[in-house]
């Protein structure tokens, strides 16, 4: 088969860092390729690269059998390259044509003939039964379909070989399945699509090769049928990797944090949680899953004190609160892993040391009679830092010096060392490599058979499938069922994610 | 690393500061050369010369203090100017009016300090307060009361003012009673340099100790740099910034009551004036460093006590040395942003380094 792409020998070496390092593959017409790595593995260079945002070191690129040097974004598009992002490059306020047509000339300069914008567009997504109106507004759309206006946007654009940068992170499953056919609609008619992502599964049902990259180095490339994903992980991380935890049954029958009928009003008046009753078990992960916005924050932070509760009521062991302040949290040991590690979890210009000790700071034996003990402040860091292999010259060097991932350990290691009987866990392991995430998620079962109670709140399934004994759904602010974690339909789950009640069809 | 930059930052705008003011001073007519020597014997070239900028900087150090608190914690105090001035006309109300005067010095000194403290914390807590729980802009707020303070103490010691030295026409207070004033240090030496600099003084280690020391100063800082994050550790922002805006206020209060008891021995209408903004520009200079804040406030002082000289010897108005403040205060703060690009730089080079080497070391156990 014709060979529509071409990699060879590229490098890409910034001052002092090689982020890719001699990288070779092809993509085929008609065919899906996966490039698959950890965070900072050297996808998103190579990915730049052929979409001329980036211009190679070293190395060739060749499209249709020539080779091309692409020197800005134009280039790539005009050889028939299209880029989905991660994060869409959409205009709310304007329709799907006007986006489509966006920064475009339609014909007869300077005018603009949006009817036959539309008029394409709507032909395009007739073809691809993608099911868009052109004169909607983004802003009206769901996320899934404004995905779809990415890829119609590249479309129009004749793109014939698709990339796709992590296109699943913010789907539902059933949106998923949607892209999937989609893509494979693609390349039945000919076309190629090259997929940037970190999940396993993704690349098992799509992909017909993969390309694996660590350390900004090829580890191999692959036939899908010649792999499974533990082989996929073990290549990409490079050393064996922990896939199925074992998670152990709640051995105790009391309540470590109830929450009775609260409802959370936002500034705007508007409810954001709504007469929300459950209750967590000493040694119980409970995972609550949902599409991020659907009251996962507010539930955070109406839980640590951050945001105020309208109605309803906390119990914690059993003391009930009607409202609580952040201060209380922590006496009555509740950890919380924030969302926001740069908004909410860290003082950035303070060293790894004072981060260590910012909830503590006030309290032996961080201070004695409000004076600072440093020698403690400096040998707590120390055992910390090699405790939770955080990843920095120093305990006095500055937080944001470090990684994100490294970052998010002097959170973990804060907010666990000093055994807390509930954590609130909020995306813990967003951004994070497969090693750290490991890490986290093992921190976290570990609390668990300590005692713990964990209320883990995560829009990555997988995460919540992994390590919760019971799943909540939260959707629109409302719990849409819980379940055991035994045994899961995942299309169920799903289903309840965009607003499908399970008790009630029990009833 | 940081003390570097907070050296480097304030020098390199001094220089700067210096050239671009000889320039000035070289368009309109003037020897910079001249004028700059002038700056220096009016400051520094006789011990009469070294005691008056002490004598200037010490409401300075202390007014840089206020200010350094306030920024630290996040809550930006313009109003030192305003709190300096209502601390003053509050210590004078014991150290001038006749009915206090029977008082022992013991008493009554320490009694019109405190006094000046509580009304300098009283116009710290409103903004303060309004800040942290109303979370109305207390830029605004402390600036509008500055005048709202001046003019209030204007009124007070003019003819029908409730501190008005009866008799006489000019807008002053009576006289702070004789036995109030503040002794002077080095007495056979005939300076004027009061107890007021052993105040500031004190108060440097005091606020150096509890910035970089206790737990509150840590909070302080927290909050300061990450408001979301401190408060999310659990502490309590609001009232914190409250407390500190009261103290900021008291150290301007007290600052205000020792001008008048070591230095006017009265108080005059508008006698402080641009004191309260120096103090920001101290601060600043000193890169909001307590220990540096000494340094920065025996420059603005020498620029103050210089002055006279500096017009005399090479004929340059007064407004000039205004204007060589300004001129190096924007070009500190310039300057504050250089060294920080630099050590950015620095800090990338390193890291990519660090990373490099990495590699290596793993490519080196691969291998083995």
């Amino acid at each position: 088969m014709e060979t529509v792409l071409k990699v060879e020998n590229l490098s890409k070496i910034f001052p002092k860092v090689v982020a890719n390092d001699n990288i070779s593959f092809d993509l085929k017409k008609g065919e899906i390729v996966a490039i698959l790595g950890e965070n900072g593995a050297g996808k998103s260079t190579l990915m730049n690269c052929l979409y001329g945002i980036y211009h190679p070191t070293k190395g060739d690129i060749y499209i249709k059998g020539e080779k091309v040097k692409l020197t800005r974004i134009e280039d790539a598009e005009a050889l028939g390259i299209g880029m989905v992002h991660q994060h869409f490059m959409l205009v709310e306020e304007l329709t799907v044509a006007e986006n489509v047509i966006l920064g475009r000339r339609t014909g007869k300069t300077p005018y603009l003939d949006l009817k036959k914008v539309e008029k394409a567009v709507k032909k395009l997504s007739d073809r691809y039964n993608f099911g868009l109106d052109p004169k909607s507004k983004i802003k009206d759309l769901s996320v899934g379909t404004r995905q779809r206006v990415e890829i119609l946007k590249m479309l129009y654009r004749n793109a014939d070989i698709l990339i796709l940068d992590e296109a699943t992170a913010v789907l539902t499953p059933q949106e998923t399945v949607e892209l999937f056919k989609t893509l494979k609609n693609f390349v039945n008619e000919g076309k190629s699509v090259l997929m940037i992502t970190h999940k396993l599964e993704e690349v098992m049902e799509l992909a017909d090769r993969v390309v694996v990259l660590i350390d900004g180095k090829m580890a191999g490339t692959v036939n899908r049928i010649d792999t499974n994903p533990r082989k996929l992980a073990n290549m990409m991380v490079g050393r064996d990797v922990l896939m199925d935890f074992d998670i152990k049954p709640v051995f105790y029958d009391e309540f470590a944090l109830q929450v009775k009928n609260m409802t959370v009003k936002d500034k705007h008046g508007l409810e954001k949680i709504k007469n929300l009753s459950f209750g967590i078990k000493k040694g119980e992960i409970l995972g609550v899953a949902g599409v991020d916005g659907n009251g996962q924050a507010e539930l955070a932070e109406a839980l640590t004190g951050l945001m105020k509760i309208d109605s309803g009521e906390i119990v914690i062991g059993e003391e009930v609160f009607k409202h609580i302040k952040p201060k209380k949290i922590y006496e009555k040991g509740m950890s919380h892993i924030p969302q926001d590690r740069h908004e909410r979890g860290l003082v950035l210009d303070m060293s790894v040391n004072e981060n260590l000790a910012l909830e503590g700071i006030a309290h032996i034996p961080f201070s004695y009679k409000g004076i600072i003990d440093f020698k403690y402040l400096r040998s707590h860091g120390k055992t910390m830092v090699h405790d939770y292999n955080i990843k920095c010259y120093d305990g006095d060097c500055p937080t944001k010096e470090l990684s994100g991932g490294n970052q998010q350990k002097v959170i973990v290691a804060r907010e666990i060392d000093r055994k807390p009987e509930i954590i609130i866990a909020v995306q813990p392991t967003r951004g994070l490599d497969i090693g750290a995430t490991e890490f986290v998620r093992n921190k976290l079962l570990e609390e668990k058979e300590r005692g713990a109670a964990v209320l883990l709140i995560s829009t990555e399934l997988e995460e919540i499938l992994m390590v919760s004994n019971r799943i909540a759904v939260i959707h629109e602010g409302e719990f849409m069922g819980i379940i055991d974690n035994k045994n899961v339909d995942i299309l169920e789950l799903g289903l309840m994610m965009t607003g499908t009640r399970r008790d009630k069809d029990e009833e | 690393m940081k003390n570097r930059e907070s050296i480097i930052a304030p020098l390199f705008g001094l220089v700067v500061g210096i050239l671009v003011s000889s320039i000035l001073l070289i368009i309109s007519g003037s020897n910079p050369i001249l004028a700059f020597q002038g700056l220096y014997v009016g400051s520094f070239g006789s011990l009469g010369a070294i005691s008056n900028t002490l004598i200037k900087a010490i409401p300075l150090i202390i007014g840089g203090l206020a200010v350094i608190i306030s920024y630290k914690s996040g809550i930006f105090n313009v109003g030192v100017e305003g709190q300096l001035f209502f601390g003053a006309m509050g210590g004078s109300i014991i150290a001038t009016m006749p009915m206090f005067q029977d008082l022992p010095a013991f008493i009554s000194i320490p009694l019109s300090i405190i006094v000046a403290m509580i009304f300098g914390g009283i116009l710290g807590f409103i903004p303060g307060y309004l800040k942290a729980y109303r979370g109305i802009n207390e830029v605004v707020v402390t600036m509008l009361l500055n005048y709202i303070i001046i003019f209030f103490l204007s009124q007070q010691v003019q003819p029908g003012g409730f501190l008005h030295e009866t008799g006489t026409k000019a807008n002053q207070s009576n006289p702070v009673h004789e036995a109030m004033r503040l002794p002077v240090l080095f007495e056979g030496l005939l300076t004027k340099v009061h107890v007021g600099l052993i105040i500031a003084l004190v108060l440097v280690v005091i606020i150096w100790f509890v910035m970089s020391r206790t737990a509150i100063g840590f909070k302080m800082k927290a909050i300061g740099l990450n408001p979301k994050a401190a408060e999310y550790a659990g502490m309590d922002m609001s009232l914190i910034q409250t407390k500190v805006m009261i103290v900021s206020g008291a150290m301007a209060g007290l600052a205000g009551a020792v001008e008048i008891l070591g230095y006017h021995y009265r108080l005059v209408d508008a006698f402080a004036l641009g004191i309260g903004y120096n103090s920001i520009a101290v601060a600043l200079l000193a890169s909001l460093n307590p220990i540096a804040v000494i340094f920065s406030a025996i420059f603005f002082g020498a620029l103050q006590a210089g002055n006279n000289t500096m017009q005399i010897i090479a004929e340059v108005p007064e407004s000039f040395t205004r204007l060589v403040q300004g001129v190096v205060v924007f070009f500190v703060i310039a300057g504050a942003v250089l060294p920080k690009i630099i050590s950015k730089k620095m800090t990338i080079k390193r890291l990519a380094k660090e990373a490099v080497e990495e590699n290596h070391v793993k490519e080196g156990q691969e291998n083995a």
